[in-house]
């Protein structure tokens, strides 16, 4: 027992121990809390010898879960089967819990979870149809609302009467296909223990101890789910951080945490209040920042690291100077990428040595990575992008695939209709459509289909000329293919995709030698170019389905880590940039017809959750002006920034800024001459 | 730089076998494959129709046939053991294939399309073994093997040995690039060098820098040939080298470039490692690395090791002996003159007879080509980043001649 208490601070030791009752475990930022909830699992399993089926451990993330999982078991003794543990996320649990009891009471009949695609694709269909006048906004927009709404009405209704029209409409479609969604997973299971108490005490039985981490981030229908498998005495563990709450956009209360010792008067309280994560002057200016929030609990947070190396100011001209200053800013904490670079070191002694993996570039904004990602490659700095496509899924590389994909095998529908669809002109769904269903009559693959002729009927004129340019460009692709190597191939087949595009895409150059992606397909296809491309593709193809499936060698490199602030939640990097430093970008004001709300003190929570990545080194970065969605803007310094305290921060002002004002003095004293005169 | 220019500066070098450097780049690759054919096994030749323009600015008398060599320069820049480590590596390549795959790889991992040298974030251990997955006939060579940033035993973030960095694969490893700032005997103070034979490089970055180091081979024009010399250290197929004076590279000695403070290695050791001017740590150099690492004495000489020469570029020759700049007009003329009446560069450093020159009128430059073969030359070794200073005549030498001619 001493051993696995002995690594844990006085506080935490407390948490692990206390194990009757519900408890809260206010865990700042940094203080170990996965530490501690790992010990604790331990703690009751080796210890306390309680089976481990009878714990129930909640994570925000599959991947905590695993992580969570692993760390357990390696702290207890072998021979300890931890297999009946349930550690997971809560959509996890509910799966399971209507796969087996809502199935076997006829609750729910024999679902299937929606796949992100289609249920983007229903989405699609359905904001047309309801919010013609308003199209450009995202899919992800409409996602967010309906998943809001049935949240927010979890507790209240039995059946989707409340909802909105629209998102009846899509109930009704998720219904018609026996199809849940990741939210229904968790409302039906809150409705399913309401109708069944049976079921109810069962778990409630089966789970002797709940833990869930990160409490400040459930919804409403997360909170009455817990709520419901807990009871009224539970030995319930939350752990969260109240100032860490960045998901209200997502529908998460951090009231719930707020009101834990509400729900539970006998609750146990405990502050994990010793910062192991950043230096003291981080969690200094962190602290000066958060405490402006209202809707918080008071707590401390202290840091055990030394002073370090003060956080960095930087005052850009725009968003390219921007990316310019982190680029070379990076170059320096490296040491030097190149000969170059090299340079005298400013002074931040101490800073332990750093490689790509060290250091994450935080924004607001997705949009704001684009320029970022440029730059820092540009200057030749490997970059990860969490959100960026597979070079697979670059339109213009996944039509040349298609067409390869059909030249194989010709009997490939979809890649042909995809072909159709997406690079013939002229060509549009309901031609596609059409072709597909005679196809299916004629029990012929669509492209056998298209051949032949007297199966134009219904088609226009126009459209049956462009269809025999596709069969010419098919047939022309594989007489080449004998002839030329792949990588020579896939140059013809782009050209010839250019030709026939519906529309060259507008400032879309279609030389090859600037198609970026085109170039990467060309490099990726030289190994099986040695010999006829006939004899190339099936190869290459079969390398890009074990590419999809995460076959590469990416896995084992080291990259700079570029990610929005809300991605950046639970992670930690020696050395963090947060950019974008402008009011109305960060904090975020968005405009008021994307419908979305904002609140001053998730933002707050926001940046404070940003600066607490960063162990050693921050950079603040703001610039006069930026060129985002479309326009350039002038946006004031944030007011975060104001939050600083002098003596943790130093300041930086981007040299083009200093040259403009110098030359603008310059200038004065002559203007006063002309007048003097 | 592109292949024309090469193909007419290895002539006037006098260099037989030239590398392409950059083959990783996509767009560079593409040229390559447009304007090379294949000559001998894994060389190549320039097609006819892109030399006909450059044919002419070569002197008949240096003109000889080149051939090309797939080549590429990789940094890696990754963390082993808790520090961060930066090793630049050459790859060679008998063909496009063995390249080409090694180019799909790398693209997996990063970014090979920005310009200048592709910076992979990953080790440099699975470099090699992406490059001999790609084909067993890839050639890895770690490059400039003492610079302290960017090298397999640089002081700043390299390794204390070659195998620490390879680990099991180093038997793949069988030449080393000694760089510009290191010569064959410094490199014969370590003995965990033995079983490496060292090489040359020019490390080029245009044309005209070509040959500031380079092999001599007497074997088969190709590919295999070459690597199998160096493989098996055949002392009749490989010759040697031609270095650079190491004194001249821009690390050397330790010191700081901005305080004008240099140091040999045991001035250093003395002052604790601290710069006198400024308090703070020198930059180290590769004397004081190759210090560091040396079980044996300055001077002593394998059984084993091959041959070397140290060599100046002519123009900076020309230009100490005309007291002009290297880039001048006048060291440019005289430069091709020399070139059109004797033949490449290498021949008029290396082989003229001395008495030709002073028969057409070149009496000092015969001097100084003299001296130089013999090794007799004056030396301000460089440091922290600055290039040092080979000088061949005393300042009062020149003096003395400049009057004597009139
Ligand atoms: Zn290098
Ligand atoms: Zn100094």
């Amino acid at each position: 027992m001493t051993s696995l208490l002995s690594s844990l601070n006085q506080s935490q030791r407390t948490a692990v121990q206390t194990i009757e009752g519900p408890l809260l475990i206010i865990a700042g930022a940094g203080t170990g809390k996965t530490r501690t909830l790992v010990h604790r699992l331990a703690y009751l399993v080796a210890e306390k010898e309680i089976p481990p089926e009878k714990l129930l451990a909640i994570t925000f993330t599959t991947r905590a879960a695993e992580e969570m999982r692993e760390r357990v078991g390696g702290l207890c003794q072998e021979g300890i089967d931890l297999s009946s543990l349930w550690v997971g996320t809560i959509h996890a649990l509910c799966y399971q819990i209507l796969k087996n009891e809502g199935c076997a009471v006829r609750f729910v009949p024999d679902f299937e979870i929606i796949s992100p695609t289609d249920q983007a694709g229903i989405i699609r269909i359905l904001a047309k149809q309801f919010f013609p006048q308003q199209l450009p906004i995202s899919i992800k927009h409409y996602a967010l609302k309906i998943s809001r709404e049935k949240n927010e009405l979890a507790g209240l209704h039995t059946s989707p009467a409340g909802f909105s029209p629209f998102c009846q409409a899509y109930q009704e479609i998720l219904e018609r296909e026996t199809l849940l969604d990741f939210d229904d997973l968790i409302v039906k299971t809150v409705l399913l223990l309401k109708k069944f108490p049976d079921i109810t005490k069962q778990l409630r039985s089966r789970f002797s101890h709940i833990s869930v981490d990160e409490y400040q981030d459930i919804n409403t229908a997360q909170y009455l789910l817990i709520r419901e498998l807990a009871g009224p005495a539970p030995n319930l563990c939350a752990v969260g951080d109240a100032d860490q709450a960045i998901y209200a956009f997502r529908g998460a209360q951090v009231k719930n945490f707020l009101n834990f010792q509400h729900d539970f008067p006998q609750a146990a309280i405990i502050r994990l209040e010793e910062n192991y994560r950043s230096t003291s002057t981080i969690i200094t200016a962190a602290r000066q920042v958060i405490e402006k929030n209202s809707a918080r609990i008071d707590k401390k947070l202290i840091a055990v690291k030394p002073r370090g190396p003060r956080i960095e100011l930087c005052e850009m001209l725009d968003e390219r100077e921007e990316a310019r200053f982190v680029a070379q800013e990076i170059g320096r904490l490296i040491g030097g990428t190149s000969f170059e670079t090299l340079g005298p070191a400013r002074d931040d002694a101490g800073l332990p040595a750093m490689g790509f993996g060290d250091i994450a570039v935080l924004y607001r904004l997705h949009a704001q990575s684009r320029y970022l990602k440029k730059a820092l490659e540009l200057a030749g700095i490997p970059v990860e992008i969490g959100t960026s496509l597979s070079l697979y899924e670059e339109p213009e590389v996944e039509a040349v695939i298609n067409v390869l994909e059909a030249m194989h095998n010709p009997e490939n529908d979809f890649a042909v209709s995809e072909i159709l669809q997406n690079s013939v002109k002229g060509i549009g769904p309901k031609t596609v459509t059409l072709l597909r269903n005679r196809a299916q009559e004629l029990n012929t693959p669509l492209l056998e289909t298209i051949r032949l002729k007297n199966n134009f009927t219904k088609i226009a004129a126009d459209k049956c000329a462009a269809l025999g340019a596709f069969l010419d460009m098919h047939n022309e692709c594989i007489e080449r293919s004998s002839q030329i190597p792949l990588d020579q191939l896939i140059k013809e087949i782009y050209e010839k995709l250019c030709k026939q595009a519906v529309q060259s895409q507008e400032g879309k150059n279609n030389s090859i030698a600037d198609n970026e992606n085109l170039l990467d397909l060309i490099t990726a296809s030289l190994p099986f170019s040695p010999v006829p491309a006939s004899e190339g593709i099936p190869l290459f193809l079969n390398k890009i389905s074990r590419l999809r499936e995460g076959e590469t060698y990416s896995r084992h490199r080291e990259a700079v880590t570029l990610l929005t602030v809300h991605g950046a939640k639970g992670l930690e990097f020696p050395a963090v940039f947060i950019t974008g430093l402008e009011d109305g970008l960060f904090p975020y004001n968005a405009n008021s017809d994307s419908g979305e709300e904002a609140d001053p003190e998730e933002e707050r929570r926001l940046f404070y959750v940003g600066m607490t990545r960063a162990q050693e080194k921050l950079y603040l970065t703001w610039a006069h002006s930026r060129f985002l969605f479309g326009e350039r803007k002038s946006l004031p310094r944030s007011t975060f920034i104001a939050d600083i305290p002098e003596e943790t921060a130093c300041c930086y002002i981007d040299p083009v800024i200093k040259k403009r004002t110098q030359e603008k003095q310059a200038k004065k004293p002559k203007q006063m001459n002309l007048f003097s005169d | 730089m592109n292949l024309e220019n090469i193909y007419k500066w290895a002539q006037l070098k006098g260099i037989t076998v030239v590398a392409t450097g950059d083959f990783t780049h996509p767009a560079w690759f593409a040229e390559l494959k447009e304007k090379l054919e294949p000559a001998e096994p894994g060389l190549f030749q320039i097609k006819k129709r892109y030399v006909h323009e450059v044919e002419k600015e070569i002197p008949e008398s240096c003109r000889a046939p080149v051939r090309f060599l797939l080549s590429v320069e990789i940094s890696t820049i990754y963390k082993k053991g808790d520090r961060t480590r930066k090793i630049h590596t050459i790859f060679l390549s008998p063909d496009f294939v063995s390249a080409g795959t090694l180019n799909a790889s790398l693209q997996e991992c990063g970014n090979i399309k920005s310009d200048g040298r592709p910076i992979l974030g990953m080790d440099s251990k699975l470099l090699l073994q992406m490059a001999l997955d790609a084909s067993s006939d890839n050639t890895c060579i770690p490059a400039h093997i003492w610079t302290p940033h960017f090298s397999v035993l640089g002081a700043a973030s390299g390794f204390d040995s070659v195998e620490e960095c390879f680990e099991d694969l180093t038997p793949h490893i069988f030449a080393l690039e000694t760089g510009l700032s290191s010569d064959p005997p410094m490199n014969w103070q370590i003995s965990q060098l033995d079983r490496f034979v060292l090489v040359s490089n020019s490390d080029a970055h245009s044309p005209g820098k070509l040959g500031r180091e380079a092999n001599i081979f007497d074997c088969d024009l190709s590919y295999f040939a070459m690597m199998r010399a160096l493989k098996e250290k055949d002392h009749r197929q490989f010759l040697g080298t031609l270095e650079f004076f190491p004194e001249e590279g821009k690390y050397h000695y330790d010191g700081h470039r901005n305080c004008n403070s240099r140091m040999a290695p045991e001035e250093t050791l003395s002052h604790n490692g601290d710069c006198p001017v400024c308090g703070r740590k020198v930059t180290v150099g590769v004397m004081h690395r190759v210090t560091n690492l040396s079980d044996r004495n300055a001077g002593f000489r394998p059984q084993q090791a091959f041959p070397f020469h140290n060599l100046i570029p002519l123009s900076e020759v020309l230009a100490e002996v005309n007291s002009v700049g290297a880039n001048s007009k006048k060291v440019s003329q005289q430069y091709f003159k020399l070139l059109e009446k004797f033949g490449s560069e290498f021949y008029v450093l290396r082989d003229c007879p001395l008495s030709d020159f002073k028969q057409e009128g070149f009496g000092l430059l015969a001097e100084a080509l003299q001296r130089i073969r013999e090794g007799r030359v004056n030396i301000s070794p460089g440091y922290d980043g600055a290039y040092g200073i080979i000088k061949v005549f005393e300042p009062w030498e020149k003096q003395e001649n400049q009057l004597s001619l009139f």
